[in-house]
């Protein structure tokens, strides 16, 4: 077997283009604001070009959803751009909750210019002191107290008319009217005194029943007085009523009237100041109360009636500031749309406008509100509201279960407060495109969406962008000054996250963390500066940190649990790679991928599937190689062929197709009895007509099978084929890069699987010549040769077993 | 009216009927106060009309709060006739405590009258009763104490 490298020369990839190395940047410049916003925004410049528009538009229905992978610096780019919009707009008005008088149960919502109703609040508190104050002095007051004597004696005077005018009577008939605890007793007088039963009984019969007669006609009169007693009395009452309240109506507009001109401009206001105004006076009695109830529970505490007059200050906005920017952490139902407390008294849960608390909406209303979608979607009923809250344009401060119907108990229902709010809710792209299409109102309340780059494409520009970039998180992270070297070693790191030595990955996140833990390595020794060194360690060590499961397939490599062979050669066994991704950590590793063959009816299994360990892309994978090989070797013969490709010792799920040009080269193997070199792994996935095809991971996979060999022990015979189309995505670790410059290990990148199986089994694969023939001692030839064979033994099986009888 | 020189006053007597109001008299009771050591005693002069009104077979209390007539029985008449007795008696406590003074709360049926001289028999009593009193049969025994009478208009 001719040395590979001499075969297929072309193919070897050159050192250089392993690893595209970032020349030193000159950086730890200290950036002003411009500079630092360009870099802030490097690489979105479509999604600050959507979020400025979006933010800006002031029209229903534009709100914005942010789309773009986690830790792409989307917060922080949002927050920048709303603050600066905010600053241009006004801080919003004021908004209060207080009693509603007529309807405690709906409690009414004040709006007041920014920053006045903080002051309202603290005037309503300071009136109430004074009519506390002033009620109680005026009727104390001798004009008060005179009026009301007069009142009384009026009363007193009617009342004892009403009795003066039956005693008369009863002297001239000589009865007595004598006064009980409870009422009145008429008794018969002689000489002015009251007679006992002993006297009566001497009296004539005549004058007794004159005696009765009387008494009966006088206790008639009486009881008709009697009854007519108690209207008096009420008349009394309302009497002193309506001079109590024409006093407190008089001592309470004066201290009204200032505070109502104060607020001339705020009807609203000026209403609910009236509705004091009129229950202060209706409730005048409660203010003239010293201490409290005898029985609380039995009567309504004065405390209670002078906290209905208080004032709930719900949104409160500092005049000449800019709108609020409000971004909610937690988004459940109560810190977005508000709740209502309660109190637990006597045994029973009770509420009033004071416990009325309102949530973000409210806080960002006239600015703008900042959520993360997953976190409105994951908490339940928040989303429906959100949209509720939007659609109507005003928010309504209700529980989730009575906004359901599921309450037949009474509570507030806090008048609804109108909502002039930008939402601008920041999530992963498959959320965006999830509710696009199974929610029909997202579209008609999110009509902006801004886009975020995963990746910046590394132009000279881009790079020296993204190096201030970098400054910039040095500076926001508060870290040491990093070496131009340091800088490029991080650039390069960017590229390698992208998997792309032509892009830069704008995962800010990871960014933050190789610069943080860049840092912690560059002062552990003292340095004032970080070097690439201390780049390099900070990746080493969390690669180191997170390996273990990596560094167990590596062992079990070693020690020939998994089986994987380096060196040799062998019929229809292909060493495939594999990823393996371990949360925010990758690692590839090489994969035995074997093939049989033998006489049947075009079955190619893929066993992965018939295990249901196989994913439906590698399924999709296996099939394209079973139409690969009918177009290629048997276009005018029947396949007769039953196949079946395997991921030896894969014990978990197989997905994608990265491994089909692995699995081809397997086949054709098995087929064509042409053995394979163990000391080349092979990935890609391949078209139906032979073409290979660019796949994932290829930095992780080639690295993963260096480590095998080099733990062997790299003789020059070791390599790795890869799709031509992932050369540019190459980033390899300088040592496996290093390795391939002094000829050890090799990297080969492939167009078409012809070149692959040449490099695979060192045999030329062949191409059809004019009589459509490949040719003699090929690969493909031995193939076609086989399938052929295996049609006509088909057709021979098939005649047998039908008596003799000719087949086509 | 009769009063005594009070220069050498020991005791004041106070006599009160059901029908007299008690801040009048209080008030007369007041001006004597000036000598801290000075002795109140009061007595309450019940006449028996409540009894004999009681006595009469056919005597009804007619309710203030109307149709709800009962006969007026001895025992109500004896109810009512404690009632008056103790809400003068807490009035007086009342008056004397803000006073700060001592008193002694006797009662007298009219026809008890003649004890009234075993409470009074000192020269310098003064004995301080409402005007109304002069129409009672017991006023005559009152004359005939040995102190004097500082009779006051309880009309206002």
């Amino acid at each position: 077997m001719p040395d590979i490298r001499e075969y297929t020369p072309e193919l070897a990839v050159p050192a250089a283009r392993l690893r595209r190395a970032c020349e030193p940047l000159t950086s730890s410049v200290s950036l002003d604001d411009e500079k630092r916003d360009e870099a802030t925004y490097l690489g979105q410049q479509r999604a600050v070009e959507s979020l400025r528009f979006g933010i800006q538009i002031d029209r229903e229905g534009y709100n914005v959803f942010v789309l773009g992978p986690v830790g792409s610096n989307r917060h922080e780019l949002v927050q920048r751009l709303t603050e600066a919009q905010a600053s241009e707009k006004g801080a919003p008005d004021d908004w209060c909750y207080v009693n509603n008088f007529s309807n405690p149960e709906r409690p009414r919502a004040l709006r007041f210019p920014p920053g006045q109703a903080a002051e309202f609040r603290d005037k309503m508190h300071s009136l109430i002191e004074e009519i506390r104050l002033a009620i109680p002095a005026v009727f104390e007051e001798d004009e008060y107290r005179n009026q009301r004597k007069s009142l009384e004696a009026e009363t007193q005077k009617a009342v004892e008319e009403q009795l003066r005018r039956i005693e008369q009577r009863a002297k001239k008939e000589g009865i007595a009217v004598l006064q009980t605890p409870t009422g009145y007793v008429l008794a018969p007088l002689r000489d002015g005194k009251v007679i006992d039963d002993e006297e009566f009984e001497k009296l004539p019969t005549k004058k007794k029943k004159s005696i009765h007669a009387a008494i009966q006609k006088l206790s008639e009169e009486l009881e008709a007085r009697v009854e007519s007693l108690p209207r008096l009395r009420k008349q009394h009452h309302e009497r002193i009523r309506s001079l109590d309240r024409e006093i407190t109506s008089h001592a309470v507009s004066m201290l009204l009237e200032e505070l109502k001109a104060d607020y001339r401009e705020l009807p609203n206001v000026v209403r609910y100041l009236d509705d004091v105004q009129k229950d202060v006076v209706e409730n005048a009695q409660e203010f003239r109360q010293e201490g409290g109830p005898a029985i609380p529970f039995l009567r309504q505490d004065s405390s209670a009636v002078l906290a209905s007059y208080e004032v709930n200050l719900v949104v409160s906005n500092e005049s000449g500031k800019r709108a609020p920017v409000v971004y909610e952490p937690n988004p459940s139902y109560p810190n977005l749309i508000g709740k209502i407390e309660h109190r637990a008294e006597m045994g029973a849960l009770l509420t009033d406008f004071r416990m009325v608390r309102v949530g973000a909406l409210h806080q960002a209303n006239g600015g703008y509100l900042i959520l993360d979608v997953h976190r409105v979607l994951g908490r339940p009923f928040v989303w429906e509201a959100l949209k509720q809250a939007l659609f109507e344009r005003q928010v309504r401060i209700e529980s989730p279960a009575e906004a359901l119907g599921f309450v037949s108990t009474t509570t507030l229902k806090p008048e609804p407060i109108p909502l002039d709010v930008k939402v601008i809710m920041i999530g992963e792209r498959w959320l965006y495109y999830v509710l696009s299409n199974y929610d029909n109102e997202f579209s008609s309340l999110f009509k902006v969406a801004a886009d975020f780059d995963d990746y910046l494409a590394r132009s000279a520009e881009n790079v020296q962008a993204f190096s201030q970039l970098i400054d910039h998180r040095i500076q926001f992270r508060e870290l040491l000054p990093f070496a131009a070297t340091a800088v490029a070693k991080v650039i390069e790191q960017r590229a390698r996250r992208a998997e792309d030595s032509e892009r830069l990955s704008m995962d800010i996140r990871s960014l933050d963390d190789l610069l943080i833990q860049s840092d912690y390595w560059a002062r552990k020794r003292n340095a004032a500066r970080v070097s690439v060194e201390d780049v390099v360690e900070a990746i080493k060590r969390r690669d180191h940190r997170l390996s273990r499961v990596e560094e167990r397939v590596v062992d079990a490599i070693r020690r020939e649990t998994l089986l994987i062979d380096t060196s040799g050669t062998c019929v229809g066994q292909v060493n495939g790679l594999a990823v393996v991704g371990l949360g925010d950590y990758r690692f590839g590793h090489p994969v035995r991928i074997t093939a049989t063959t033998r006489l049947g009816t075009g079955d190619l299994v893929d066993i992965e599937r018939e295990v249901e360990l196989g994913g439906a892309i590698h399924s999709k994978g296996v099939m394209i190689l079973s139409a690969a090989l009918s177009a290629r070797y048997a276009p005018e013969i029947p396949l007769s062929l039953h196949g079946s490709v395997v991921f030896e010792q894969s014990y978990g799920g197989v997905d994608g197709d990265s491994a089909s040009v692995a699995e081809l080269c397997a086949l054709l193997s098995s087929i064509s009895g042409v053995p394979v070199r163990q000391s080349i792994a092979c990935t890609g996935s391949v078209n139906q007509l032979g073409r290979v095809q660019a796949v994932g991971g290829v930095n992780e996979k080639i690295e993963g099978f260096y480590e095998i060999c080099k733990q062997r022990g790299l003789d020059g015979s070791h390599g790795v084929v890869i799709p031509r189309d992932n050369v540019k995505h190459l980033m390899l670790a300088e040592e496996v890069v290093d390795s391939v410059r002094k000829g050890e290990f090799a990297v080969y990148a492939t167009q078409h699987i012809d070149e692959a199986i040449e490099i695979l089994t060192g045999e030329m694969a062949g191409d059809r010549d004019a009589n459509n023939e490949f040719p003699e001692g090929s690969v493909n030839r031995k193939v076609e040769d086989q399938l052929v064979r295996y049609a006509r033994k088909r057709k021979l099986f098939l005649e047998a077993a039908n008596g003799g009888e000719q087949h086509d | 009216m009769e009063v005594s020189n009070t220069t050498d006053l020991r005791r004041i007597l106070l006599a009160v009927t059901e029908t007299s109001p008690l801040p009048a008299l209080w008030r007369a009771v007041v001006e004597y106060l000036a000598d801290t050591h000075v002795e109140l005693i009061t007595i309450y002069i019940s006449d028996d009309r409540w009894h004999r009104a009681a006595s009469l077979p056919f005597t009804r209390e007619i309710s203030r709060i109307g149709r709800r007539n009962v006969d007026f029985t001895p025992e109500r008449a004896e109810q009512v006739n404690r009632d008056i007795v103790d809400r003068m008696r807490n009035q007086l406590q009342r008056l004397t405590d803000e006073a700060e003074l001592q008193f002694v709360f006797e009662v007298l049926s009219e026809h008890q009258a003649a004890q009234i001289h075993d409470l009074v028999n000192v020269e310098q009593d003064v004995l301080i009763a409402p005007s109304i009193l002069k129409d009672w049969p017991i006023y005559t025994e009152l004359t005939r104490l040995n102190c004097p009478i500082l009779l006051v208009d309880t009309e206002e």
